[in-house]
């Protein structure tokens, strides 16, 4: 437990200073927040668009940088040199970042005005999504050799994660193939709960298919959670 | 403590190491000393695990936790300060937080303890990198050319600080291409020449041995009398 104590502290006090990865956590609530204020839908709708936006992107991208950036500059080599076992690294690291993603979804929650049912679907979508994006970001920061070309492997995949949600509420073909991301099932579920709350705004959206949504969900997570073995086996990470 | 025997690494069709052979006794400084590129890195990633030879046997008596490692790569996380480097290998190998700031201390950091490693100089950073290997009071501590970045007055410091440690019980396994440095610290060495030991004893016994004994034992003179390289 000691390594993952220290693993986690460090993460603590490094995030302030790493803007690539702090942008990613403050970004879309300020996001949210801006939409809400412009936009002529009630902020709810913008905020459940941008968690979804910042579960597919920010435990990805931080935990693809943070690994990348310890293979580039040899800090992985001194911490397996200390003992650190690779799944303490992984861990602390992953934690960090879940509870980084929890309490920023938890402010977005709070601007949002989340309750009850919508409160309740947030929670487990986020959590499945939370799993997805950090194993992505494992196995992307593991095959990569150094930050820039983790940077070139999770730029499009945040692209695609996060922005074809948004396009595909507006084309249907989109809509096919996004349908089975893990990050387009927590709008897909979110958006006619909020709107429900908001009768006035109206939109051509299907009720919520709750088993669908968790079916796809939990099938990414195993999915990704493959990918992540495989890259490890691979790869392994030992700096 | 430390032992190599009839050890050959090659990468791809190159052998890098040929029939490697020596041992290190416990409580005592080792150099290995060769120009760049002669395999001194390799045989230091061969100890400490990193790498897996393809032939002979090696064995050092300490588990990785009580090992400590400088290598010519720091691994330093550059964003963060001295202190909160060395925090986090304090964490890992549960050591008292006070040893954070002894460490900075013996090896000249103590006033850089809020500064962030990327405003250090290279030598600096070396300095640092030795802080954290000796954190945790390891048995056996591997330093791959300790002073290379170091001015002369802070590479004496260092000397003193190796000096101090081996004193105190830890096996020192260093690296360079000073010969000098060697004949200063070390009690005994091992010339290496494209992978191959071609002499090993104590710098004095070498040097008495190839006529190379002047006011000091010149190491530099041996080496080159011995692998035909005119500039060590």
């Amino acid at each position: 437990m000691n390594a993952v104590k220290a693993l986690f502290t460090k993460q603590a006090v490094d995030l302030p200073k790493n803007m690539t990865v702090l942008s990613m956590f403050i970004m879309w609530p300020i996001m949210g927040i801006l939409f809400g204020q412009f936009m002529p839908d009630p902020i709810s709708i913008q905020m459940a668009n941008f968690a979804g936006i910042l579960i597919g992107a920010g435990p990805m991208i931080a935990i693809s940088n943070n690994v990348a950036e310890d293979v580039e500059y040899k800090g992985l080599r001194f911490l397996v040199m200390a003992g650190v076992k690779p799944w303490q690294y992984i861990g602390g690291m992953a934690l960090f970042f879940a509870i980084v993603t929890i309490v920023t979804l938890a402010i977005m929650a709070i601007l949002g005005g989340f309750t009850g049912e919508i409160l309740l679907w947030f929670c487990i979508l986020s959590l499945f999504g939370i799993i997805s994006s950090s194993l992505l970001g494992g196995a992307i920061g593991i095959f990569s050799k150094n930050v820039q070309q983790a940077t070139a492997y999770s730029m499009p995949i945040m692209m695609v994660l996060a922005f074809i949600p948004i396009v595909a509420m507006f084309n249907e073909g989109i809509g096919r193939f996004a349908q089975f991301l893990f990050s387009y099932q927590i709008g897909a579920v979110l958006f006619p709960l909020v709107m429900r709350a908001y009768p006035g705004f109206t939109y051509d959206i299907p009720d919520p298919d709750y088993t669908r949504a968790v079916i796809v969900m939990v099938a990414n997570a195993v999915i990704l959670l493959v990918l992540f073995i495989v890259a490890y086996k691979k790869k392994g990470l030992r700096g | 403590m430390i032992s190599m025997t009839n050890i050959v690494k090659r990468f791809g069709d190159k052998t890098v190491l040929s029939d490697v052979s020596f041992n290190v006794e416990p409580k005592e400084i080792f150099g290995l000393l060769g120009p760049s590129g002669s395999g001194k890195t390799t045989i230091i990633n061969i100890l400490t695990h990193q790498l897996t030879p393809e032939g002979g046997e090696y064995n050092i008596g300490a588990s990785p936790i009580e090992t400590g490692l400088m290598l010519e790569e720091d691994g330093l996380y550059k964003r963060l300060s001295t202190t909160d480097n060395l925090n986090l290998f304090a964490g890992i190998y549960g050591v008292n937080r006070n040893k954070v700031q002894e460490a900075l201390e013996s090896v000249g950091l103590g006033k850089e303890a809020k500064t962030p490693v990327s405003k250090l100089s290279k030598g600096m950073r070396q300095r640092l990198a030795l802080a954290r290997a000796i954190l945790h009071s390891p048995k056996v501590l591997f330093l791959d050319e300790p002073t290379g970045a170091l001015d002369p007055t802070t590479g004496r410091q260092i000397h003193k600080l190796i000096y101090n440690l081996r004193d105190e019980g830890t096996t020192i396994f260093l690296t360079t291409h000073n010969m000098e440095e060697a004949v200063d610290l070390c009690n005994h060495v091992a010339l290496l020449h494209e992978g191959v030991i071609v002499e090993q004893g104590t710098p004095t016994e070498i040097c008495e041995k190839h006529n190379s004994f002047k006011t000091v034992p010149d190491l530099g003179a041996v080496f080159m009398k011995m692998t035909g390289v005119t500039e060590v």
